[in-house]
């Protein structure tokens, strides 16, 4: 392999060699071919060798190789043009003339040698930080560009062409459900996927048109009477009481918090001057005593009151009844009708009715009938009067005693007795005889009906009054002594007559009570029967027997925290929905009656006066 | 000089910062017991409120710390004001979200605040730790003295190992070359760190023996030191003898200052390394919080 090896020094005239070997060496050491003078050059730092195909392959044995090209290389195969290094001496490998196998110019560095050495130092400080692949640049922007484009453009997009916003919510994180702040309630989980339901418009809160289009037949937040005294309530949007996105059965949908009511009612005056509602504001200490709605005397007509429970001589309830609490749980028993002493407690009359929230109407033939029998003659004992409709009682005696009359028992029944006529079968009655057992009857009924209406059958418990056809006045048989005598010498068609009852079902219409709730209590903790020895007493104790157990929201030991909604409801409108039109049967509220269906309207409960 | 961050202005910023807490809890606790405490409430949008303009406040300091001429508070103020603020973040935020927390962007930049805070925490440790570490690693003399030193001693190495042969040379040679004094920020830690657990680990990343470990040879035996050590036991030269035994004392002291040189390289990369996500995760903190606030208003 013939060589022609150029040497450039700076400063000095180029010089050239001539070599003829089989392996070029290269290197620091004296026996070199080629010496390179750096401190970073082996001794031998690399030899050139010419391969069979002709090729000229150079090979580093120094650990640093050499710099082929730019590259660090082990060996490489020269071409002319190429440029290597070793240390900081360069070589270049040019064309060679034609008697020559290989031409390599060499350019020394002139300088420290020590610089060399520094300089590797430093470099091998910084070149690899600077290629590093990290750039905080970089990622702060690829991060913030990533986030900006899956959250917010993407979805942004979804929302101006919505079948793309439809198909994003298919899938992962790009769509606007990356939005949703926090799970829908329960009620509403079936459209959760589907934000457009509620949000239909950007950058506009929720409109209430968007609730009542599906709570169109919810009763109407605000009572007819209270819309316009609490007028800033109608104009309230939906959503700043019924807050979502709170969780699946977040309180903040329907809120059961004092502040719902307190804020308004703990100085009701300043919304609405004309109230007559006392202020509240918690119950463990900032609640009026109970008002209850009962029958009232007043007006000589009975009438629903409502009387706070503190006014004790005005709590007389009118029930048309006349009963004994105290009598009927006597603790020695009372006689039945078969003179059996019996041992009566609440639940023998009072039960619960399906549900268990009201107590189930009293009914005669239950609770009464076993004791009180209904019969009026002792010649029959086992014939008892119809119960539940006065009128029918003097039908029935017409009818009992014409048979009797018939019969001739009524010349065993008159005063004096009658001497007995006998007549042929089938032959009617002389006119004389049958006017006389006519007026027999009459009499006869009118002086049991009398009896059995005011003192012995119906009268033992009942309000009975005289009253005449065609005249709406009727006076009370326990305010006035009507005597028979007066009413037996004229024509005027009178008759006896049973006062309706007239107790009011329930006497906190207001309130949601729930007798099931408190069925660990003795009827007796709220219930004063024991002592009550007249049917117009009020058998609540009122606020401080619910206190012993109850308080305010605060909560205090071995109590339970109440809130207003847990015994009342909302203001909801009783005639309108909430898309303005009317109720079809509007509920019943505060009725006075035995019968009447539990109140509901202002009694309804929170958990169905949601929208 | 480092603690005074800290105690900056007599730990005005804790003041204030523990200040601005409370008011964050005042605002939590007053929230009407009804609602879900939640950002949509208006004690929900204050303490959002205050939580934006606290992260723009803690990003500014990355605009303020480069702007060098600006001399009308100091950087120092704004480091203590930084880290102080920078804890009373994590509290505001979480009171502001009412602990309600989702697979939504919303907790993602909540997710991100937490994480550029606790490298927040990380960077504080390393500043309060690593430069008195360094100081005294330096001894008095800069990194460059350092390098020269080493060079000095590579040039003294190399030619002693002249006179030894070429092996030993080939030997010395590849202990220079192959030093490796930085890097990436991984060998810049990992390099010359006491990592007994991992000795092989270490090696490896420092960039030595990767030859002889690939030639399945016990690293340690490859090395310029015990081929010397070997070369003495051998030798019966006196003037090699001592030529080496030179060579060995040299060696060692070039290897002693190329650990200082690592140990001070790893110091700062410890000071530099939490900055390299903390940056760019606060960077992301406001694209999400950007985000956040818009889908908030936009789905309102």
């Amino acid at each position: 392999m013939r060589c022609l090896i150029e040497t450039v020094r700076r400063g000095q005239i180029p010089e050239a060699r001539d070599l003829d070997t089989d392996c070029l060496s290269l290197g620091r050491g004296a026996d070199q071919d080629i010496r390179v003078q750096s401190r970073l050059a082996g001794l031998n730092h690399a030899v050139i060798e010419q391969e069979k195909n002709g090729d000229l392959r150079i090979r580093a044995i120094a650990p640093n190789h050499i710099l082929f090209n730019g590259r660090k290389l082990s060996e490489a195969v020269l071409t002319p043009g190429d440029e290597f290094s070793i240390s900081s001496v360069s070589l270049t490998v040019m064309e060679a003339p034609e008697t020559y196998d290989l031409r390599l110019e060499i350019k020394e560095q002139t300088g420290r040698q020590n610089k060399e050495l520094e300089d590797a130092l430093w470099a091998s400080i910084n070149a690899d930080s600077e290629r590093s692949i990290f750039s905080m640049r970089r990622t702060a922007w690829t991060l913030s560009l990533a986030i900006l484009l899956l959250f917010l453009l993407m979805p942004l997009a979804g929302f101006v062409y919505k079948p793309l916003g439809i198909w994003l919510r298919t899938l992962p994180v790009v769509s606007d459900l990356s939005w949703n702040s926090g799970t829908i309630s329960a009620a509403h989980s079936f459209f959760a996927a589907d934000c457009n339901r509620c949000h239909e418009q950007a950058f506009v809160p929720v409109r209430n048109s968007v609730c009542t289009d599906c709570h169109k037949d919810t009763p109407h937040h605000v009572a007819e009477e209270f819309r316009e005294s609490i007028a800033t309530l109608e104009s309230n949007r939906c959503s700043s009481c019924h807050k979502e996105h709170n969780g699946s059965h977040s309180p903040a949908l329907i809120r059961h918090d004092e502040s719902l009511c307190t804020s308004c009612h703990k100085n009701i005056k300043s919304i609405a001057p004309d109230s007559k509602l006392a202020d509240v504001s918690d119950f463990g200490d900032g609640h009026p005593e109970f008002q209850a709605t009962i029958a009232t005397f007043a007006d000589d007509k009975s009438q629903p009151v409502r009387i706070p429970l503190e006014q004790k001589d005005r709590l007389q309830e009118r029930t048309n009844i006349e009963f004994s609490h105290a009598a009927h749980l006597n603790k020695q028993g009372v006689k039945n009708a078969d003179s059996v002493n019996v041992q009566l407690e609440c639940a023998d009359c009072h039960q619960p009715e399906p549900g268990g929230k009201y107590m189930a109407k009293l009914d005669f033939e239950s609770q009464c009938h076993g004791c009180h029998k209904l019969n009026f003659d002792a010649d029959d004992p086992k014939l008892e009067l119809p119960h539940g409709d006065d009128r029918r009682i003097q039908t029935f005696l017409d009818g009992y005693y014409a048979d009797r009359a018939m019969k001739d028992d009524y010349r065993l029944l008159a005063t004096p007795p009658v001497d007995r006529e006998r007549h042929r079968p089938g032959e009617a009655l002389p006119p004389l005889e049958h006017l006389e057992r006519k007026e027999w009857v009459s009499k006869y009924v009118h002086n049991v009906d009398s009896e059995v209406m005011r003192f012995r059958v119906c009268g033992k418990c009942h309000t009975v009054s005289l009253n005449q056809e065609g005249n709406e006045e009727s006076s009370q048989e326990s305010n006035q002594e009507t005597s028979l005598e007066s009413s037996q010498g004229d024509d005027t068609q009178q008759f006896w007559k049973v006062e309706p009852l007239a107790f009011s079902a329930h006497k906190f219409p207001k309130a949601d009570f729930n007798h099931d709730r408190h069925k660990t209590q003795e009827c007796t903790d709220c219930h004063d029967a024991e002592k009550s020895e007249h049917s117009e007493d009020v058998l609540l104790k009122g606020i401080a027997s619910c206190r012993e157990c109850h308080t305010g929201a605060a909560g205090a030991e071995n109590k339970v925290a109440s809130t207003c909604i847990d015994c009342h409801g909302f203001h909801i409108s009783q005639n309108l929905t909430m898309d303005g039109k009317k109720i079809k049967v509007p509920p019943k509220a505060g009725t006075i009656s035995g019968i009447e269906s539990p109140p509901a309207g202002n009694n309804v409960s929170p958990r169905s006066a949601v929208p | 000089m480092y603690g005074s961050i800290l105690s900056y202005g007599q730990y005005r910023y804790l003041k204030q910062a523990a200040a601005l807490v409370l008011i964050a809890l005042l605002l939590y606790l007053s929230s009407s017991p009804g609602e879900a405490p939640n950002g949509g409430t208006w004690q929900g949008y204050t303490l959002g409120g205050i939580s934006a303009a606290l992260i723009l406040f803690l990003l500014w300091f990355g605009i303020r710390k480069r702007q060098y001429h600006c001399t009308e508070t100091t950087l120092f103020r704004w480091v203590s004001a930084h880290v102080y603020l920078g804890i009373s973040l994590p509290v505001v935020v979480t009171l502001h979200c009412g602990f309600q927390f989702g697979w939504n962007v919303h907790t993602l930049a909540y997710g991100l605040m937490v994480f550029v805070v606790l490298s927040g925490f990380y960077g504080l440790y390393a500043y309060l730790v690593y430069p008195e570490a360094l100081t005294a690693n330096r001894c008095g003399i800069s990194r460059r003295e350092m390098i020269t030193t080493i060079a000095r001693l590579d040039d003294t190495c190399l030619a002693l190992a002249e006179n030894l042969g070429a092996e030993a040379h080939h030997k010395v040679l590849r202990e220079v070359v192959e030093t490796r004094l930085g890097g990436t920020l991984w060998q810049q830690i990992i390099m010359g760190a006491s990592l007994p657990v991992l000795p092989l680990f270490q090696w490896k990343f420092a960039g030595n023996f990767v030859a002889s470990e690939q030639a399945g040879l016990n690293v340690k035996d490859q090395s310029a030191e015990y081929f010397l050590r070997r070369y003495l036991q051998e030798s019966q030269n006196k003037v090699e003898i001592q030529r080496v035994v030179e060579l060995l004392k040299v060696l060692n002291e070039r290897q002693f200052m190329v650990s200082r040189v690592q140990r001070d390289i790893r110091y700062h990369a410890f000071m530099k390394c939490w900055l390299l996500l903390h940056v760019p995760i606060s960077c992301a903190l406001l694209a999400a919080v950007m985000v956040h606030v818009i889908s908030v208003f936009f789905y309102w």
